[in-house]
């Protein structure tokens, strides 16, 4: 399993055990989760250099386990190309950008950068989406950016979100859909494989945020054939990852 | 492979059926054989959506064939309920076999005040009725106040959150009779944290059908880093002893 989705740290108005990254490769052991990709909980919230250092350490103490996404803050746009090109000659893998803690449209100017970073090195980048708008302005976005591949985090979030986006994102190749998310409802993988196929479907857990036993029982347990669920929990990751290391997609 | 009790399940068509999620007795049946899921504790649709005596009667002619099925009564003040003695509930309770009940206190519009419901809970706490109740469709503070007033009703917290602990931890160390119904609890290495705390005894299984497919808190329970006869106890054993002990 890869998830193309996770996290480190702590979050800032709820309680969980761990969350550094020693706890976090104690429950992949067990689970036999292969690699995480993350970004620090800090860097969507008050500091995101410093989330990005943390991310870093980890990525140097295990670097089999985790792979980094760059977090980058709508509100420090001068900084992106210094923050991008040092994190990416470090080895991280893609850009992480979450509009809903940062109160920033995924279509504002402070974000153009990133896109056109992300476009031009043929990286991933991770956006949160919740709600209808988000949806659609991640789509025109992509549409922008053929080159970069645009994970729609949570695909929209809430049930009717994610419904629209499967549709909008039919004919977007560069946009996958991420199952991360807390509500996990029933059949909508089924339904996400039966509209646009399993190979632009990606599987996150948002771990440590929220415990990634539940998404995976919920993916192994939908009913889809085992080539589909492969594909879900690791092969459509796998090729991401590979295309970045060979340097295009 | 484990023997499962599942606590949190609802049969009957809803109002909103996005992916057409819903549940007659034979599909649930279907579902329930394909984890292992031996009995289940089961409310009906129309209570919640439509009226809760209509649908409490619906719910125990769909399932009066189903012998592995508990009835769930979603109940309402008795100042609005259509039975509204205490000796006719009670001679409802032992006809119909209810084994718990279920509140939706803000999607049916009362208080759980003293003034509205404390009766009701003196008599649901005299019979060891488990009471099944959301904190997300009343209120935490709610939650606080009735346990101050009725500290051993058999409380079980369902469709949780994973941002919850820190309401859930004083009560489970507190009170003797609080119950945390896993589906909706999915916080980091919540299980373990729980276990750690509190013990075993406190976390019921429970898959959330027809929005859930059960093997997301199954897969969570199997892979908890937590002794087997635990396991065995949250999945199982804790719910049947919750369900023998009812004294009606």
């Amino acid at each position: 399993m890869i998830d193309s989705h996770a996290h480190l740290g702590k979050w800032f108005n709820f309680y969980y055990d761990g969350g550094d990254f020693l706890s976090m490769v104690k429950i992949m052991d067990r689970i036999g989760m292969e690699s995480a990709w993350i970004s620090a909980l800090i860097s969507i919230g008050p500091d995101y250099e410093l989330g990005n250092e943390m991310v870093f350490e980890a990525i140097k103490a295990f670097p089999d386990r985790f792979k980094g996404y760059v977090t980058l803050s709508p509100y420090f746009a001068d900084k992106m190309e210094e923050e991008l090109n040092k994190r990416i000659s470090q080895g991280f893998i893609g850009i992480k950008l979450h509009p809903g803690t940062h109160l920033y449209p995924i279509d504002g100017v402070n974000y153009l950068y990133a896109y056109k970073y992300a476009n031009e090195h043929r990286l991933p980048i991770l956006i949160h989406t919740w709600g209808e708008h988000d949806i659609r302005a991640i789509i025109e976005v992509a549409k922008s950016y053929q080159n970069a591949i645009f994970l729609m985090g949570h695909s929209g979030g809430d049930l009717r979100s994610m419904l629209l986006a499967v549709e909008l994102a039919r004919d977007v190749n560069n946009v996958y859909l991420d199952l991360t998310g807390s509500a996990m409802y029933n059949g909508i993988i089924e339904y996400y494989v039966d509209r646009i196929g399993s190979e632009r479907i990606l599987f996150g857990t948002d771990f440590p945020f929220i415990d990634p036993r539940p998404s995976i029982g919920w993916v192994k347990s939908s009913r889809i054939s085992e080539e589909d669920k492969l594909n879900i929990l690791q092969g459509n990751a796998r090729r991401i990852l590979k295309s970045i290391l060979a340097g295009h997609f | 492979m484990r023997e499962y009790f599942d606590f949190n399940v609802m049969i009957g068509k809803p109002t909103i059926v996005p992916l057409n999620n819903w549940l007659d007795v034979d599909r649930l049946n279907e579902e329930m054989g394909g984890f292992n899921i031996k009995k289940a504790l089961v409310y009906h649709s129309y209570s919640r959506d439509y009226d809760a005596h209509f649908g409490n009667e619906k719910l125990i002619e769909e399932i009066k064939d189903c012998l592995n099925l508990y009835v769930t009564w979603v109940l309402l003040p008795l100042d609005i309920f259509p039975i509204d003695t205490f000796d006719e509930l009670l001679e409802e309770f032992r006809k119909n076999n209810i084994k718990a009940v279920r509140f939706f206190p803000d999607l049916h519009n009362f208080l759980l005040e003293e003034e509205v419901i404390g009766d009701l809970l003196s008599f649901l706490e005299e019979l060891k009725v488990p009471i099944l109740i959301s904190p997300n469709n009343t209120g935490w503070k709610d939650i606080y106040s009735i346990l101050r007033n009725h500290p051993n009703i058999r409380l079980v917290l369902i469709d949780l959150t994973y941002r919850q602990s820190s309401y859930i931890f004083p009560l489970l160390k507190r009170y003797e009779n609080i119950y945390v119904e896993l589906s909706g609890y999915i916080t980091f290495l919540g299980i373990e944290t729980l276990y750690k705390r509190f013990g075993g005894e406190k976390m019921l299984f429970g898959s959330n059908l027809p929005y859930k497919n059960p093997g997301s808190t199954i897969y969570y329970i199997e892979k908890a880093n937590i002794p087997e006869e635990v396991k065995d106890c949250i999945a199982y054993k804790n719910a049947d002893r919750l369900i023998q002990e009812v004294d009606l």
